[in-house]
């Protein structure tokens, strides 16, 4: 999972990124409202976390350019300025969840796990289960009837994207895109290792290879 | 008596003000009439006195060698036995006697010095003001002594001024009257100003208006200049308290973020600690900051538009919390006047948070206008606090009871706050859907129309 950070306190953002990180996201980190609004148009985001107070362009502005551009990832707008009225109008820009200032770290790592399940139709709970293949997000582990498979962190973010994104293919390129960070692990064979670690773990026939095309998630079938 | 003639009402002031001049100039007028009269009947009386000597000195005639009094060409009144018109002629050791004398004795003592006038208590009551005169005549000294009684006179002066000070009083009366009229007519734009300052206080006028009497303009100028003064300053303390409580919440944030760290996981009380406090910071800051954001007691009210703010704050929550819930609205018809737009809805955010992460399927909305107040509720179908003694707790600062569930907790403690500050009343029950009934009771301040 792609997630954009816009957080112009670099106290906060230091703190959160290895934890964001940590729970499987491959993560950028902008200051200014003004580079945050050309951001998604680089890069394919799956959800982001943007502040409201940034410099160059308010956060609400940022927002409601990314909608009118079409992007429609989710957004999760943290904020100091979290009465009420803010919320409304955060929402009404067309952000999905407001958490406010100070949070709670594990708050902000549920908030967007529901985010992202939302966003892929997928029913909120503790575990993620798609396709008869069952993930318990916070142990970052496999559960199956045995008892729970667990998974590297690479293996984790490269499960959770595809079952978020079940029976669609997904490229190559897509997939480092969205699950990798670009400096420490863009490889050209890393997506090849890692598909053929969950397929030990997972069996064979989880994950079909289209040759020349890419992915696709189909799980197990009973 | 300063001090009390200060707190005296101004009618009573001006009431006492008024009776004093009037008494005053009754009093004044009153003595100088008397005075003048007594100058006029002496100027009279003198005049008349020195005729009536010249007159009785013409009647001396001489009879066969001797000065005689004619009586033929006096006057009848000095006959009259105590007529008040007396006289004593003196003239080389003989004495003449007016007949009107009777048996009194006027001239007990010498006559007054020539030309003197002398007052004196006459016969039965009479006054008597008396005058000597001294002639040559017949080549002999003659000393004439006249009197006259003033009494009837006085008694004429004494009526006219009794007259004079009844209507006196008749017209202090009617002054009186008319003051108090008057005084009530001319503090109107006082009694006017206390409205208005009342207006003011509520929220529906932001000045005093200044279409008043020209003495009164200066002290309305000086109030409309205070409470712009006060406004504006409460505004800069409330908005630098609001940058203030921002600006704390990235650092908490941040602070909330190094005690999960896991370097810390080996000191779990250490960690409890810290959390805690940060906790307990972060929770003092969100309250303060809410209270110091509540329109509560400013002058600028933003309306309030029940139907559409709240569907859109379900829209909101239903979008955040990712799940539609089939709200029952009971809004409908409610004309809300003197409820601020952003406490209203922190009010119903919070509770209605609240009320979005327990309930089942359903959530109930609820405006309604009582005599005195409003009330304001949300319900739910969730579980409930069961507990009575767990509900009191929901309202307190920081109060926490399921640490399972996301969000701060604060929610209702907020509410409590803010309620507070409109001089209201929270409290919790159970709903009759089986989940909380959060009951809020937010007094009518101002006039509210109402269909």
């Amino acid at each position: 999972m792609r997630l954009l950070l816009v957080e112009d306190s670099v106290a906060l953002a230091d703190e959160l990124l290895p934890q964001l990180r940590s729970e499987g996201y491959a993560c950028d980190w902008l200051v200014d409202g003004r580079d945050a609004l050309a951001a998604p148009g680089v890069d394919d985001y799956d959800i982001a976390v943007l502040d409201l107070g940034l410099p160059g362009m308010g956060g609400l502005e940022v927002l409601a350019a990314w909608r009118r551009a079409g992007h429609r990832f989710p957004v999760l707008v943290l904020t100091a300025r979290d009465r009420w009225t803010d919320r409304i109008a955060g929402l009404d820009a067309g952000a999905d969840d407001y958490l406010g200032k100070p949070f709670h770290p594990r708050e902000l790592a549920l908030r967007l796990r529901a985010l992202l399940r939302r966003s892929n139709a997928s029913p909120a709970g503790a575990q993620l289960t798609v396709l008869g293949i069952t993930l318990d997000e916070t142990a970052q582990a496999i559960c199956t009837a045995a008892g729970n498979v667990s998974l590297t962190a690479a293996e984790f973010r490269l499960l959770r994207y595809f079952m978020l994104n079940p029976g669609r293919l997904l490229s190559r390129s897509q997939l480092q895109d969205h699950v990798y960070d670009h400096a420490s692990e863009r490889q050209s064979n890393v997506v090849e290792v890692y598909v053929s670690k969950l397929r030990e773990k997972l069996g064979r026939d989880a994950i079909e290879t289209r040759r020349g095309q890419g992915y696709c998630f189909v799980g197990q079938r009973a | 008596m300063s001090r009390v003639w200060r707190r005296l009402s101004l009618r009573s002031q001006l009431t006492l003000g008024l009776l004093a001049c009037m008494l005053l100039l009754g009093a004044a007028i009153t003595l100088a009439l008397f005075l003048y009269f007594e100058r006029f009947q002496q100027h009279l009386t003198e005049q008349g006195l020195r005729e009536r000597s010249e007159r009785l000195l013409t009647a001396m005639v001489l009879r066969n060698g001797e000065p005689e009094l004619a009586i033929k060409r006096i006057d009848p009144a000095y006959q009259r036995p105590l007529s008040g018109d007396y006289f004593v002629i003196r003239m080389n050791g003989r004495e003449w006697r007016s007949r009107s004398l009777w048996d009194y004795e006027m001239l007990q003592h010498q006559p007054p010095a020539n030309g003197r006038l002398q007052r004196l208590p006459g016969p039965v009551g009479q006054r008597l003001l008396l005058q000597s005169e001294v002639y040559e005549r017949f080549g002999q000294r003659v000393v004439i002594t006249v009197a006259s009684d003033y009494a009837p006179l006085r008694v004429e002066f004494q009526r006219a001024l009794w007259q004079f000070t009844g209507l006196w009083l008749g017209v202090l009366m009617l002054a009186l009257l008319g003051m108090q009229v008057y005084v009530r007519l001319a503090l109107a734009p006082l009694q006017r100003a206390r409205s208005e300052l009342q207006a003011v206080r509520e929220g529906r006028q932001t000045g005093l208006s200044e279409a008043v009497p020209a003495e009164l303009e200066p002290l309305i100028s000086q109030i409309n200049d205070l409470l712009e003064h006060t406004r504006g300053s409460l505004q800069r303390s409330r908005t630098a308290l609001g940058n203030f409580g921002h600006a704390l919440k990235t650092p908490l944030a941040v602070l909330a973020n190094l005690v999960a760290r896991s370097e810390l996981d080996e000191h779990p009380v250490l960690q409890a600690q810290l959390r805690e406090q940060v906790d307990s910071i972060a929770g003092r800051v969100q309250r303060e900051l809410a209270q110091a954001q509540s329109a509560a007691d400013s002058h600028a009210f933003e309306p309030f538009l029940p139907e559409q703010d709240l569907q859109q704050l379900a829209a909101a929550l239903e979008k955040a919390h990712g799940r539609a819930l089939e709200v029952r609205w009971e809004v409908a018809g409610v004309d809300v006047v003197g409820l601020d737009r952003s406490d209203l809805l922190e009010i119903y955010g919070n509770a209605l948070d609240n009320a979005w992460k327990w309930a089942r399927s359903t959530v109930l909305v609820r405006i309604a206008p009582r005599t005195d107040h409003w009330l304001l509720e949300v319900e739910d179908d969730g579980p409930g606090i069961a507990d009575v003694a767990d509900r009191q707790k929901a309202l307190l600062r920081g109060a926490r009871l399921d640490e399972s569930v996301a969000g701060q907790g604060l929610g209702l403690a907020i509410v409590a706050d803010i309620v507070q500050a409109y001089g209201g009343q929270v409290s919790l029950h159970r709903s009759a859907l089986g989940g909380l009934k959060v009951s809020v009771i937010l007094p009518r301040r101002m006039a509210a129309a109402l269909h």
